[in-house]
């Protein structure tokens, strides 16, 4: 009898013990799993895009989009006593293939879409530049196409609606819409002069501005020859203000350069297609950009 | 012997310094009393004081699961279990495997890499355990044992690594997992001492010696828990046999207070609280448990709660770990609040002795006819005494071979540690005690068992001495014993006596049929039987009335048994008169009164003079004439029976007031 006592006691112990211990978990000064970081891909191709810090729009998105439609608020953060800010609307929409005469590809005409206005006010047209790459034939353009500026300086207004109305061969009279994001205000990584990142520590990134989704482009940033490329892009899931940089990233970061640019892209994007026979994308973004550029050591 | 061990006590002293890391807490009794040190006494978390290992008395085997309910835990993890042997008379092993006694901590990444979503589940893994604990010791004094102990840790960081693989013009994020692991063995020494009655000291030196296998990586080395060594103080005194008050101190200034208090029935009661300056509050902890022991299992149960919940909860801050605190895996500051369940079994040699028979004394003979008088009065008395450190409850055992089918039990007595009570020695008798036909001597046992284990604690044999059945102590109260009106042969003898004389019984006068039965069976009694002296010259050999039939003849107790038989077997109540006149106690002489069931108003009808029966009232407040007979003079017929039992009532009970001076008894037999 307490045989069998013994052993079913022994059997109701074992069953309860059949949970692992819990794990202790660490938060990094409360930071959840936030940033989903890519790599970002350098087109192989002829054709000079314009850069990241100045469009929100990724080189490899650029040149898959068949043309543009940009509300971009700019701040560059330079350095503690270099700051400046402007802010832009763009419609390009993409005609047909320019080429050189290798017959490489080097950019795309503007098509002419007649007048153009943003929230009723007439956008300039503008003879759409193709440039021809540096290394060939340095600051030699090309004229061909139009494509649609205004200059919003003093303008951009967050949370404002802004409409684009035209009309053009292929697609009838149109009209897109697109809400401005907030300006993004950063205060971390700190600004060249307010202090240097630490490659040994999680860096911690802080932002405030809302009402669209927040991804940041770190870029290699050559001092002597002031060219930027693009390294890797911190999708924040969340938006929340914040997120944690592992220190290992800093670390890998390091080994390449000491000099950053950090591009905050608080953006609203939607993307449509020209008409019902052509497959190409068309981009229509409005967005808060803030280049800030940091040291890392 | 204090000289003895005094270098021993100061070189464990002097080899405790500062941090260290302490002992798994894998029992329920460990936790409910907070301080161990001095109280261990079995396998049970022997590597809080391995010393306390020479406790055990044989195999030693013990398992424990515990809950915690404020983290995340479905269930029920299964903490440890551990075997102990008992090595000669004064050695003791112990190991003791405890997975249980682990903690891991997480860091969870902020980044995931796609595709593929997140190529780990932590940036970071630190995981702290110790699985294996050896313990040995000795007694080498009777006062003072050593023991050592090692206790296997397991330190390991598993950490993922980023790293940006730049091809062409592209920088891919790609990533690796680093582990690193340390094994090592931590050496402890501790001894036990009896310092005076009931009070026992402890010391221990943790982390005397440590040896590593395994080279920690840089990342590890700065997570690595503290060795260094550590002395530990502590303290186990019983001020009342049933309560233990224990405390302890260590070299950090950490320390508890505990108490563990003997219910009874096998159940304890405990409680304590942790201490450490650097925790705040200071009491950081307080626990309580239960204990309850049978026979050689013992079940614990205990929860331990912390004050602080803040690192309680299954989180903290990463920035502010810090491994120099985990000074117990089990009740580091990440620890948190348990339930906690715990099986002790003892096998082998698993009894020791509680209580012993220190004198057994028997009131006298047992005589057959009244054996089962000894099933409630006491057939003598046993001392025993109580020889263990706790209360016990004890039940002492009578049994005599052949006589007894199973030993008979005293009821269950208390006693406190060395005390000494008689106990009260009761016996049930089979029938065969009724066939013992001459004085017979006989081995009796007489054992004690006393709890927790309910076993024989001891054995004591004595001689009894059993009577033959007819023997008789001389006692008229134990003289109705032989009055067997049940008895086929009695009953058959009354009712034949009747059969034969139904015509002169029918047409007798109305309320005298008792009075005519009983005169009727006393004739034909007399027809049959003679008055014969003692056939063993003695007043203490009484004949059974089957007996007294079958032999024809019987002395004056035979005749009154059978007489007395014969009526109570047709229904009429009767009593034996006792006379023991003072002045000639030979003298003494039994003879018979029976119930006639007739009112006094009607004595008329039975005998004109009234000094020729006597009224007596029943348990009903009814009168009724009872008729006195001398059953020697059966051979002269009733009416001199009568007569003669009527003059001596008269003389002794009446006149000579022996029934007010108390040597006249009348004993009823209903």
């Amino acid at each position: 009898m307490m045989k069998h006592l013994t052993i079913i006691l022994f059997a109701a112990l074992a069953l309860w013990g059949c949970t692992q211990p819990a794990d202790v978990e660490l938060s990094r000064d409360g930071y959840e799993t936030d940033l989903e970081v890519r790599s970002v891909v350098v087109p192989d191709t002829n054709v000079v895009l314009p850069e990241v810090d100045a469009t929100g729009v990724l080189p490899e998105e650029l040149m898959v989009l068949d043309g543009v439609m940009l509300i971009n608020d700019i701040t560059n953060d330079q350095s503690i006593d270099n700051i400046a800010t402007t802010s832009y609307a763009l419609v390009f929409l993409a005609d047909s293939a320019v080429r050189d005469l290798a017959g490489r590809m080097i950019g795309f005409s503007g098509a002419d879409l007649g007048p153009v206005s943003l929230n009723g006010q007439s956008m300039t047209r503008l003879p759409h530049r193709v440039i021809l790459r540096r290394w060939l034939r340095p600051d030699t353009t090309l004229l061909r196409g139009y494509e649609y500026a205004a200059d919003l300086v003093g303008q951009y207004s967050p949370g404002e609606l802004y409409t684009w109305t035209f009309s053009s061969p292929g697609m009838g009279n149109r009209t897109e819409s697109v809400l401005a994001p907030a300006r993004v205000q950063v205060q971390s990584p700190p600004l060249i002069g307010q202090g240097v990142v630490d490659r040994t520590r999680d860096l911690e990134l802080l932002w405030r501005g809302g009402q669209g989704t927040m991804s940041i482009i770190i870029s290699a940033f050559d001092l002597s020859t002031g060219k930027k490329r693009p390294l890797i892009e911190l999708r924040s899931r969340a938006n929340s203000g914040r997120a944690l940089l592992p220190a290992t990233i800093l670390q890998q970061l390091a080994r390449l350069q000491k000099r950053f640019v950090f591009t905050f892209i608080l953006a609203n994007r939607r993307e449509f297609r020209p008409g019902a026979s052509n497959t190409g994308r068309i981009l229509v973004q409005a967005a808060s950009i803030v280049n800030r550029h940091v040291e890392l050591r | 012997m204090r000289r003895r061990i005094g270098p021993l006590v100061g070189m464990v002293v002097m080899m405790g310094m500062a941090n260290a890391l302490g002992q798994s807490v894998t029992d329920a009794r460990r936790t409910g009393m907070a301080s161990y040190g001095a109280a261990v006494d079995d396998v049970r978390d022997f590597n809080v004081n391995p010393a306390g290992l020479v406790g055990m008395r044989d195999w030693d085997f013990t398992t424990s699961t515990y809950l915690s309910p404020t983290t995340g835990e479905k269930g029920f993890v299964f903490h440890g279990l551990s075997f102990g042997k008992r090595i000669g008379e004064r050695g003791a092993v112990g190991l003791q495997y405890s997975p249980g006694t682990q903690v891991r901590f997480v860091v969870p990444p902020t980044i995931t890499l796609p595709p593929g979503g997140t190529p780990s589940s932590s940036d970071r893994q630190l995981e702290y355990s110790e699985p294996f604990s050896l313990g040995v010791a000795y007694r080498f004094l009777e006062e003072a044992s050593l023991g050592l102990g090692a206790r296997v840790r397991r330190e390991g960081l598993t950490e993922t690594l980023y790293e940006l693989v730049i091809e062409d013009t592209v920088a891919y994020p790609v990533v690796t997992i680093e582990e690193s692991k340390v094994t090592s063995w931590n050496l402890d020494a501790s001894i036990l001492v009896d310092v005076a009655e009931g009070v026992r000291l402890g010391l221990v030196g943790r982390n005397l010696l440590h040896l590593e296998a395994g080279t920690p990586s840089d990342s590890l080395g700065a997570y690595r828990l503290p060795k260094d060594p550590l002395g530990e103080l502590s303290i186990a005194a019983r001020p009342h046999p049933a309560v233990l008050l224990t405390a302890e101190l260590t070299t950090e200034l950490t320390g508890a207070l505990g108490m563990e208090w003997d219910l009874g029935k096998g159940v304890a009661l405990r409680g304590g609280v942790y201490l450490s300056e650097d925790e705040r509050p200071a009491t950081y902890a307080m626990a309580a448990g239960l204990g309850w022991n049978y026979e050689f299992l013992e079940l614990g149960a205990s929860y331990l709660h912390f004050f602080d919940q803040t690192l309680r909860g299954g989180s903290g801050e990463a920035a502010a770990f810090d491994p120099s605190a985990i000074r117990t895996i089990d009740l580091g500051p990440y620890s948190a609040d348990r339930v906690q369940l715990s099986l002790k079994a003892m096998f082998g040699r698993v009894r020791e002795q509680l209580a012993v028979i220190e004198a057994v004394e028997l009131h006298g003979a047992v005589y057959p006819s009244s054996a089962s008088l000894f099933s409630i009065n006491p057939i003598g008395k046993a001392a025993i005494a109580n020889v263990s450190d706790r209360p016990l409850q004890a039940k002492v055992a009578f049994f005599v071979e052949g006589y007894m089918d199973v030993p008979t039990e005293s009821r269950p007595v208390y006693l406190q540690p060395g005390q000494r009570v008689e106990v009260p020695l009761l016996a049930v008798f089979n029938e065969r005690i009724g066939a013992v036909s001459s004085l017979t001597v006989k081995e009796a046992d007489v054992t004690v068992e006393a709890s927790p284990a309910e076993q024989v604690d001891d054995r004591y044999q004595t001689r009894l001495l059993i009577q033959g059945r007819n023997a008789w102590d001389g006692d008229v109260l134990t003289l109705r014993y032989f009055v067997t009106p049940d008895h086929p042969e009695v009953i058959r003898y009354s009712r034949d006596v009747l059969l034969q004389h139904r015509d002169s019984l029918s047409g007798g006068p109305g309320g005298l049929e008792q009075f005519s039965r009983a005169k009727v069976i006393f004739n034909a009694f007399a027809g049959n039987l003679v008055y014969v002296r003692d056939p063993k010259q003695s007043t203490d050999y009484v004949q059974y009335p089957a007996e007294t039939l079958g032999l024809r003849g019987g002395d004056c107790d035979d005749l009154t048994v059978c007489f007395a038989s014969l009526l109570s077997s047709i229904g009429i109540a009767t009593a034996f008169v006792d006379v023991l006149p003072p002045e000639n106690p030979e003298q003494g002489h039994i003879y018979l009164l029976f119930d006639t069931g007739l009112a006094p108003q009607f004595g008329a009808s039975i005998a004109g003079n009234a000094k020729r029966y006597v009224v007596r009232t029943d348990q009903h407040g009814m009168e009724t004439i009872w008729i006195p007979v001398e059953t020697t003079a059966i051979a002269e017929g009733f009416e001199r029976a009568w007569e003669l039992g009527a003059e001596e009532y008269l003389r002794d009970a009446e006149m000579g007031m022996g029934l007010i001076r108390g040597w006249v008894r009348i004993v009823d037999l209903q």
